[in-house]
Protein backbone atom coordinates (compact mmCIF):
# COMPACT_ATOMS: atom_id res chain seq x y z
CA UNK A 1 0.00 0.00 0.00
CA UNK A 2 2.83 2.34 0.95
CA UNK A 3 4.60 1.57 -2.34
CA UNK A 4 1.40 2.27 -4.28
CA UNK A 5 1.02 5.68 -2.62
CA UNK A 6 4.58 6.60 -3.44
CA UNK A 7 4.09 5.45 -6.99
CA UNK A 8 0.96 7.56 -7.37
CA UNK A 9 2.69 10.62 -5.89
CA UNK A 10 5.66 10.09 -8.21
CA UNK A 11 3.26 9.69 -11.11
CA UNK A 12 1.58 13.02 -10.42
CA UNK A 13 4.91 14.81 -9.81
CA UNK A 14 6.38 13.51 -13.08
CA UNK A 15 3.26 14.48 -15.05
CA UNK A 16 3.29 17.97 -13.52
CA UNK A 17 7.01 18.30 -14.30
CA UNK A 18 6.37 17.41 -17.94
CA UNK A 19 3.53 19.95 -18.13
CA UNK A 20 5.40 22.81 -16.45
CA UNK A 21 8.62 22.10 -18.35
CA UNK A 22 6.82 22.02 -21.69
CA UNK A 23 4.93 25.23 -20.93
CA UNK A 24 8.12 27.03 -19.90
CA UNK A 25 10.06 25.83 -22.94
CA UNK A 26 7.16 26.72 -25.26
CA UNK A 27 7.01 30.31 -24.03
CA UNK A 28 10.84 30.50 -24.05
CA UNK A 29 10.87 29.63 -27.77
CA UNK A 30 7.98 31.98 -28.53
CA UNK A 31 7.91 32.84 -32.23
CA UNK A 32 10.16 29.93 -33.28
CA UNK A 33 7.73 27.36 -34.65
CA UNK A 34 10.25 24.57 -35.20
CA UNK A 35 11.67 24.77 -31.68
CA UNK A 36 8.15 24.89 -30.27
CA UNK A 37 7.29 21.75 -32.21
CA UNK A 38 10.43 20.08 -30.79
CA UNK A 39 9.21 21.00 -27.31
CA UNK A 40 5.90 19.21 -27.81
CA UNK A 41 7.70 16.21 -29.35
CA UNK A 42 9.87 15.94 -26.22
CA UNK A 43 6.79 16.27 -23.98
CA UNK A 44 4.97 13.53 -25.90
CA UNK A 45 7.97 11.18 -25.80
CA UNK A 46 8.34 11.83 -22.06
CA UNK A 47 4.61 11.07 -21.63
CA UNK A 48 4.95 7.74 -23.45
CA UNK A 49 8.18 6.71 -21.69
CA UNK A 50 6.87 7.61 -18.25
CA UNK A 51 3.57 5.85 -19.01
CA UNK A 52 5.50 2.67 -19.84
CA UNK A 53 7.66 2.97 -16.71
CA UNK A 54 4.69 3.67 -14.46
CA UNK A 55 2.63 0.75 -15.73
CA UNK A 56 5.68 -1.50 -15.65
CA UNK A 57 6.26 -0.61 -11.99
CA UNK A 58 2.61 -1.36 -11.19
CA UNK A 59 2.81 -4.64 -13.16
CA UNK A 60 0.14 -3.56 -15.66
CA UNK A 61 2.18 -2.96 -18.78
CA UNK A 62 0.81 -4.57 -21.93
CA UNK A 63 1.33 -4.00 -25.63
CA UNK A 64 -2.20 -2.62 -25.98
CA UNK A 65 -1.61 -0.17 -23.18
CA UNK A 66 1.67 1.01 -24.69
CA UNK A 67 -0.11 1.43 -28.02
CA UNK A 68 -2.75 3.56 -26.29
CA UNK A 69 -0.05 5.96 -25.02
CA UNK A 70 1.60 6.08 -28.44
CA UNK A 71 -1.72 6.80 -30.18
CA UNK A 72 -2.65 9.59 -27.77
CA UNK A 73 0.85 11.06 -28.26
CA UNK A 74 0.52 10.84 -32.05
CA UNK A 75 -2.87 12.56 -31.89
CA UNK A 76 -1.47 15.39 -29.81
CA UNK A 77 1.45 15.84 -32.23
CA UNK A 78 -0.83 15.87 -35.27
CA UNK A 79 -3.28 18.31 -33.71
CA UNK A 80 -0.50 20.61 -32.57
CA UNK A 81 1.25 20.60 -35.94
CA UNK A 82 -2.11 21.54 -37.44
CA UNK A 83 -2.11 24.77 -35.49
CA UNK A 84 1.59 25.49 -35.69
CA UNK A 85 2.22 25.00 -39.38
CA UNK A 86 -1.10 25.97 -40.94
CA UNK B 1 -52.65 11.32 -32.63
CA UNK B 2 -49.99 13.94 -31.86
CA UNK B 3 -49.43 12.37 -28.46
CA UNK B 4 -48.92 8.97 -30.02
CA UNK B 5 -46.39 10.36 -32.52
CA UNK B 6 -44.54 12.16 -29.74
CA UNK B 7 -44.48 9.03 -27.60
CA UNK B 8 -43.17 6.95 -30.47
CA UNK B 9 -40.52 9.58 -31.22
CA UNK B 10 -39.40 9.65 -27.60
CA UNK B 11 -39.24 5.89 -27.50
CA UNK B 12 -37.13 5.80 -30.65
CA UNK B 13 -34.84 8.49 -29.28
CA UNK B 14 -34.15 6.60 -26.05
CA UNK B 15 -33.72 3.38 -27.97
CA UNK B 16 -31.16 5.12 -30.17
CA UNK B 17 -29.38 6.60 -27.12
CA UNK B 18 -29.18 3.27 -25.32
CA UNK B 19 -28.08 1.49 -28.45
CA UNK B 20 -25.26 3.95 -29.11
CA UNK B 21 -24.33 4.82 -25.54
CA UNK B 22 -21.40 2.42 -25.72
CA UNK B 23 -19.70 4.87 -28.09
CA UNK B 24 -19.33 7.54 -25.44
CA UNK B 25 -20.00 5.72 -22.18
CA UNK B 26 -17.55 3.23 -20.66
CA UNK B 27 -18.49 -0.13 -19.19
CA UNK B 28 -16.18 -0.52 -16.17
CA UNK B 29 -17.75 -3.81 -15.14
CA UNK B 30 -16.77 -5.27 -18.50
CA UNK B 31 -13.34 -3.69 -18.27
CA UNK B 32 -13.86 -1.68 -21.43
CA UNK B 33 -13.64 1.96 -22.32
CA UNK B 34 -16.07 3.89 -24.47
CA UNK B 35 -15.80 2.75 -28.08
CA UNK B 36 -14.60 6.19 -29.12
CA UNK B 37 -11.60 5.76 -26.80
CA UNK B 38 -10.58 2.27 -27.85
CA UNK B 39 -7.26 1.80 -29.58
CA UNK B 40 -9.01 1.04 -32.86
CA UNK B 41 -10.86 4.38 -32.68
CA UNK B 42 -7.68 6.26 -31.71
CA UNK B 43 -5.90 4.67 -34.69
CA UNK B 44 -8.74 5.81 -36.94
CA UNK B 45 -8.43 9.42 -35.65
CA UNK B 46 -4.70 9.39 -36.33
CA UNK B 47 -5.24 8.05 -39.84
CA UNK B 48 -8.00 10.53 -40.65
CA UNK B 49 -5.93 13.45 -39.37
CA UNK B 50 -2.91 12.42 -41.43
CA UNK B 51 -5.00 12.06 -44.59
CA UNK B 52 -6.84 15.32 -43.96
CA UNK B 53 -3.64 17.28 -43.35
CA UNK B 54 -2.02 15.81 -46.44
CA UNK B 55 -5.06 16.67 -48.50
CA UNK B 56 -5.48 20.20 -47.22
CA UNK B 57 -1.86 21.32 -47.31
CA UNK B 58 -0.33 19.34 -50.13
CA UNK B 59 -2.95 18.11 -52.50
CA UNK B 60 -5.48 20.91 -52.39
CA UNK B 61 -3.92 24.18 -51.23
CA UNK B 62 -6.37 26.14 -53.36
CA UNK B 63 -9.24 25.49 -51.00
CA UNK B 64 -7.75 27.89 -48.50
CA UNK B 65 -9.62 31.16 -48.43
CA UNK B 66 -9.15 34.68 -47.15
CA UNK B 67 -11.38 35.97 -44.43
CA UNK B 68 -9.44 38.54 -42.49
CA UNK B 69 -10.86 41.65 -40.94
CA UNK B 70 -7.94 44.03 -41.50
CA UNK B 71 -9.05 47.53 -42.36
CA UNK B 72 -6.46 50.01 -43.54
CA UNK B 73 -8.20 52.99 -41.95
CA UNK B 74 -8.24 51.10 -38.65
CA UNK B 75 -4.50 50.48 -38.94
CA UNK B 76 -3.90 54.22 -39.40
CA UNK B 77 -6.17 55.00 -36.49
CA UNK B 78 -4.63 52.38 -34.20
CA UNK B 79 -1.11 53.52 -35.07
CA UNK B 80 -1.87 57.17 -34.37
CA UNK B 81 -3.69 56.29 -31.15
CA UNK B 82 -0.60 54.46 -29.92
CA UNK B 83 1.56 57.44 -30.84
CA UNK B 84 -0.74 59.90 -29.08
CA UNK B 85 -0.75 57.65 -25.99
CA UNK B 86 3.05 57.73 -26.07
CA UNK B 87 3.06 61.52 -26.39
CA UNK B 88 4.26 61.51 -30.00
CA UNK B 89 2.66 63.51 -32.80
CA UNK B 90 0.30 61.52 -35.06
CA UNK B 91 1.34 60.72 -38.62
CA UNK B 92 -0.17 62.05 -41.81
CA UNK B 93 -1.11 59.62 -44.53
CA UNK B 94 1.02 60.07 -47.66
CA UNK B 95 -0.17 58.51 -50.89
CA UNK B 96 3.42 58.04 -52.11
CA UNK B 97 4.23 55.93 -49.05
CA UNK B 98 1.02 53.98 -49.67
CA UNK B 99 2.21 53.27 -53.21
CA UNK B 100 5.63 52.28 -51.89
CA UNK B 101 4.02 49.91 -49.39
CA UNK B 102 1.87 48.39 -52.12
CA UNK B 103 4.87 47.96 -54.43
CA UNK B 104 6.83 46.33 -51.60
CA UNK B 105 4.01 43.87 -50.87
CA UNK B 106 3.70 42.99 -54.55
CA UNK B 107 7.45 42.51 -54.79
CA UNK B 108 7.34 40.09 -51.83
CA UNK B 109 4.56 38.09 -53.46
CA UNK B 110 6.12 38.05 -56.93
CA UNK B 111 9.59 37.06 -55.65
CA UNK B 112 8.13 34.89 -52.88
CA UNK B 113 10.09 36.16 -49.88
CA UNK B 114 9.33 37.32 -46.34
CA UNK B 115 12.02 39.87 -45.51
CA UNK B 116 12.81 43.58 -45.63
CA UNK B 117 15.38 43.05 -48.36
CA UNK B 118 14.83 40.78 -51.36
CA UNK B 119 17.01 37.67 -50.93
CA UNK B 120 18.54 38.18 -54.38
CA UNK B 121 19.55 41.69 -53.37
CA UNK B 122 17.52 43.26 -56.16
CA UNK B 123 15.32 45.48 -53.99
CA UNK B 124 15.43 47.32 -50.68
CA UNK B 125 12.50 49.01 -48.90
CA UNK B 126 14.03 52.41 -49.63
CA UNK B 127 13.97 51.85 -53.37
CA UNK B 128 10.19 51.53 -53.26
CA UNK B 129 9.89 54.77 -51.32
CA UNK B 130 12.16 56.67 -53.69
CA UNK B 131 10.48 55.13 -56.71
CA UNK B 132 7.13 56.39 -55.45
CA UNK B 133 8.53 59.91 -55.54
CA UNK B 134 9.07 60.34 -51.83
CA UNK B 135 12.52 61.83 -51.18
CA UNK B 136 13.02 60.94 -47.57
CA UNK B 137 15.14 62.23 -44.76
CA UNK B 138 14.02 59.43 -42.46
CA UNK B 139 12.30 56.21 -43.47
CA UNK B 140 11.23 53.00 -41.80
CA UNK B 141 9.26 49.83 -42.50
CA UNK B 142 7.20 47.36 -40.46
CA UNK B 143 5.80 44.13 -41.88
CA UNK B 144 3.13 41.71 -40.64
CA UNK B 145 1.46 38.61 -42.01
CA UNK B 146 -1.05 36.02 -40.93
CA UNK B 147 -3.19 38.20 -38.67
CA UNK B 148 -6.97 38.33 -38.59
CA UNK B 149 -7.69 41.84 -37.36
CA UNK B 150 -6.23 45.33 -37.52
CA UNK B 151 -5.94 45.47 -33.74
CA UNK B 152 -3.93 42.24 -33.56
CA UNK B 153 -1.48 43.57 -36.17
CA UNK B 154 -0.77 46.78 -34.27
CA UNK B 155 -0.64 44.92 -30.96
CA UNK B 156 1.96 42.52 -32.38
CA UNK B 157 4.09 45.45 -33.54
CA UNK B 158 3.74 47.11 -30.14
CA UNK B 159 4.79 43.88 -28.42
CA UNK B 160 8.06 43.79 -30.35
CA UNK B 161 10.58 46.37 -29.04
CA UNK B 162 12.09 47.08 -32.45
CA UNK B 163 8.74 47.48 -34.23
CA UNK B 164 7.41 49.54 -31.36
CA UNK B 165 10.44 51.86 -31.62
CA UNK B 166 9.70 52.30 -35.32
CA UNK B 167 6.00 52.88 -34.75
CA UNK B 168 6.53 55.45 -31.99
CA UNK B 169 9.58 57.22 -33.46
CA UNK B 170 9.10 60.97 -33.30
CA UNK B 171 11.30 61.56 -36.34
CA UNK B 172 8.55 60.37 -38.71
CA UNK B 173 5.85 62.64 -40.08
CA UNK B 174 4.16 60.50 -42.75
CA UNK B 175 2.81 57.00 -43.05
CA UNK B 176 1.56 54.69 -45.78
CA UNK B 177 0.04 51.24 -45.35
CA UNK B 178 -0.87 48.50 -47.82
CA UNK B 179 -2.81 45.31 -47.08
CA UNK B 180 -2.43 42.74 -49.83
CA UNK B 181 -3.63 39.18 -50.26
CA UNK B 182 -1.58 36.64 -52.18
CA UNK B 183 0.32 33.40 -52.18
CA UNK B 184 3.49 33.68 -50.10
CA UNK B 185 5.84 30.74 -49.57
CA UNK B 186 3.14 28.32 -50.68
CA UNK B 187 0.49 29.70 -48.36
CA UNK B 188 -2.32 32.16 -48.93
CA UNK B 189 -1.38 35.15 -46.82
CA UNK B 190 -2.59 38.62 -45.94
CA UNK B 191 0.47 40.87 -45.89
CA UNK B 192 0.55 44.23 -44.13
CA UNK B 193 3.29 46.68 -45.11
CA UNK B 194 3.66 49.84 -43.04
CA UNK B 195 6.03 52.53 -44.36
CA UNK B 196 7.11 55.55 -42.34
CA UNK B 197 8.87 58.61 -43.63
CA UNK B 198 9.82 62.24 -43.28
CA UNK B 199 10.44 64.29 -46.37
CA UNK B 200 13.85 65.72 -47.07
CA UNK B 201 13.48 69.45 -46.50
CA UNK B 202 14.15 71.68 -49.44
CA UNK B 203 17.31 73.54 -48.50
CA UNK B 204 17.95 76.91 -50.04
CA UNK B 205 21.67 77.48 -49.70
CA UNK B 206 22.45 80.93 -48.36
CA UNK B 207 26.17 80.47 -48.60
CA UNK B 208 28.30 79.16 -51.38
CA UNK B 209 28.99 75.93 -49.45
CA UNK B 210 26.63 73.03 -50.20
CA UNK B 211 24.52 71.73 -47.34
CA UNK B 212 24.56 67.98 -47.00
CA UNK B 213 21.88 66.08 -45.18
CA UNK B 214 22.28 62.31 -45.35
CA UNK B 215 19.06 60.33 -45.23
CA UNK B 216 18.46 57.79 -42.51
CA UNK B 217 16.39 54.66 -42.87
CA UNK B 218 15.35 52.17 -40.25
CA UNK B 219 14.08 48.64 -40.15
CA UNK B 220 12.88 46.96 -36.97
CA UNK B 221 16.00 44.80 -36.83
CA UNK B 222 18.18 47.91 -36.84
CA UNK B 223 16.72 49.14 -33.59
CA UNK B 224 16.30 45.81 -31.85
CA UNK B 225 17.29 46.05 -28.25
CA UNK B 226 17.84 49.78 -28.33
CA UNK B 227 15.73 52.47 -26.82
CA UNK B 228 16.84 55.20 -29.15
CA UNK B 229 14.80 56.57 -31.97
CA UNK B 230 15.52 55.35 -35.48
CA UNK B 231 17.01 58.70 -36.33
CA UNK B 232 19.82 58.02 -33.91
CA UNK B 233 20.65 54.72 -35.55
CA UNK B 234 22.58 54.92 -38.77
CA UNK B 235 21.31 52.69 -41.52
CA UNK B 236 23.71 49.96 -42.55
CA UNK B 237 23.34 50.57 -46.24
CA UNK B 238 20.74 52.52 -48.03
CA UNK B 239 20.68 54.20 -51.39
CA UNK B 240 21.16 57.88 -51.73
CA UNK B 241 17.79 59.40 -52.39
CA UNK B 242 17.60 60.50 -55.93
CA UNK B 243 15.56 63.40 -57.19
CA UNK B 244 11.87 62.74 -57.18
CA UNK B 245 11.79 63.02 -60.91
CA UNK B 246 13.66 59.77 -61.47
CA UNK B 247 10.60 57.55 -61.22
CA UNK B 248 7.21 59.06 -60.77
CA UNK B 249 4.40 57.45 -58.84
CA UNK B 250 2.64 56.61 -62.04
CA UNK B 251 5.51 54.36 -63.03
CA UNK B 252 5.15 52.13 -60.02
CA UNK B 253 4.11 48.76 -61.33
CA UNK B 254 0.63 47.86 -60.22
CA UNK B 255 -0.05 44.22 -60.83
CA UNK B 256 -1.91 41.40 -59.17
CA UNK B 257 -2.35 40.80 -56.31
CA UNK B 258 -4.10 44.08 -55.80
CA UNK B 259 -4.09 46.01 -52.58
CA UNK B 260 -7.11 45.79 -50.39
CA UNK B 261 -7.96 49.22 -49.18
CA UNK B 262 -10.57 47.77 -46.88
CA UNK B 263 -10.42 44.08 -46.18
CA UNK B 264 -13.84 43.93 -44.61
CA UNK B 265 -15.71 40.70 -44.28
CA UNK B 266 -19.37 40.26 -43.69
CA UNK B 267 -20.61 38.83 -40.38
CA UNK B 268 -21.41 35.62 -42.27
CA UNK B 269 -17.83 35.38 -43.50
CA UNK B 270 -16.56 35.94 -39.96
CA UNK B 271 -18.69 33.07 -38.72
CA UNK B 272 -17.50 30.97 -41.65
CA UNK B 273 -13.90 31.71 -40.68
CA UNK B 274 -14.46 30.52 -37.14
CA UNK B 275 -16.30 27.44 -38.27
CA UNK B 276 -14.01 26.67 -41.20
CA UNK B 277 -11.30 24.42 -39.74
CA UNK B 278 -8.92 25.23 -42.56
CA UNK B 279 -8.90 29.00 -42.20
CA UNK B 280 -8.93 28.85 -38.42
CA UNK B 281 -6.21 26.39 -37.45
CA UNK B 282 -7.18 26.28 -33.79
CA UNK B 283 -10.73 24.98 -34.25
CA UNK B 284 -9.98 21.32 -34.98
CA UNK B 285 -7.27 20.85 -32.29
CA UNK B 286 -9.41 22.54 -29.64
CA UNK B 287 -12.60 20.70 -30.63
CA UNK B 288 -10.86 17.35 -30.77
CA UNK B 289 -9.05 18.01 -27.51
CA UNK B 290 -12.30 18.91 -25.75
CA UNK B 291 -14.01 15.80 -27.10
CA UNK B 292 -11.26 13.43 -25.94
CA UNK B 293 -10.95 15.13 -22.56
CA UNK B 294 -14.71 14.84 -22.07
CA UNK B 295 -14.64 11.14 -22.91
CA UNK B 296 -11.74 10.53 -20.53
CA UNK B 297 -13.58 12.47 -17.82
CA UNK B 298 -16.68 10.30 -18.36
CA UNK B 299 -14.49 7.23 -18.13
CA UNK B 300 -13.01 8.40 -14.84
CA UNK B 301 -16.47 9.20 -13.47
CA UNK B 302 -17.73 5.75 -14.40
CA UNK B 303 -14.75 4.20 -12.63
CA UNK B 304 -15.36 6.23 -9.51
CA UNK B 305 -19.08 5.34 -9.50
CA UNK B 306 -18.19 1.69 -9.97
CA UNK B 307 -16.22 1.77 -6.72
CA UNK B 308 -13.60 -0.56 -8.13
CA UNK B 309 -9.84 -0.15 -8.16
CA UNK B 310 -8.03 0.19 -11.46
CA UNK B 311 -6.41 -3.18 -11.04
CA UNK B 312 -9.79 -4.81 -10.59
CA UNK B 313 -11.33 -3.05 -13.51
CA UNK B 314 -9.14 -3.24 -16.51
CA UNK B 315 -5.78 -2.76 -18.08
CA UNK B 316 -5.96 0.67 -19.66
CA UNK B 317 -3.85 3.79 -19.46
CA UNK B 318 -4.20 6.34 -16.71
CA UNK B 319 -6.85 8.91 -17.55
CA UNK B 320 -4.98 11.57 -15.59
CA UNK B 321 -1.92 11.16 -17.82
CA UNK B 322 -3.92 11.45 -21.04
CA UNK B 323 -6.02 14.35 -19.77
CA UNK B 324 -2.91 16.24 -18.69
CA UNK B 325 -1.29 15.79 -22.11
CA UNK B 326 -4.48 16.87 -23.88
CA UNK B 327 -4.79 19.83 -21.51
CA UNK B 328 -1.23 20.80 -22.37
CA UNK B 329 -2.07 20.58 -26.05
CA UNK B 330 -5.02 22.90 -25.65
CA UNK B 331 -3.08 25.48 -23.63
CA UNK B 332 -0.26 25.46 -26.19
CA UNK B 333 -2.73 25.77 -29.07
CA UNK B 334 -4.27 28.80 -27.38
CA UNK B 335 -0.80 30.28 -26.77
CA UNK B 336 0.32 29.76 -30.36
CA UNK B 337 0.49 32.92 -32.40
CA UNK B 338 -0.53 32.37 -35.97
CA UNK B 339 0.70 35.73 -37.27
CA UNK B 340 4.21 37.11 -37.59
CA UNK B 341 5.89 40.50 -37.73
CA UNK B 342 9.16 41.53 -39.36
Amino acid sequence: MMRKDWLLITHVVVLLSILVGALWAFTYFSGAALQQFCVIVVAVVAHIVWGAIYHSLSNRLTVGLLLEYILIGALVLLLFSWTLFS
Amino acid sequence: MVKRVLKAGRKRFWHFCLKNACFILPYPERGTRARLLKNSSLSAYVLVLIIFQLYVYHLSPQILGFATNIIVSDLYQETNEKRIEAGVAPLEVDSRLEQAALAKAQDMFSKDYWAHYAPDGSTTPWQFIISAGYTYKFAGENLARGFDTSVSVVEAWMASPSHRANLLADCYQNIGIAVVNGDLLGKETTLVVQMFGTLQPVVVPETSEPVSSAPSSTLPSDVAGTSGSPAETPAAAEPEPEPASVVGPSEVAISQPAALTDVVVSPLARVARVVNPVSSPKVIPLGFGFMLMGLFALDELAMLRGGLTREEMRRTGENIAHVSLLGLLMVLVLLTKTGGVL
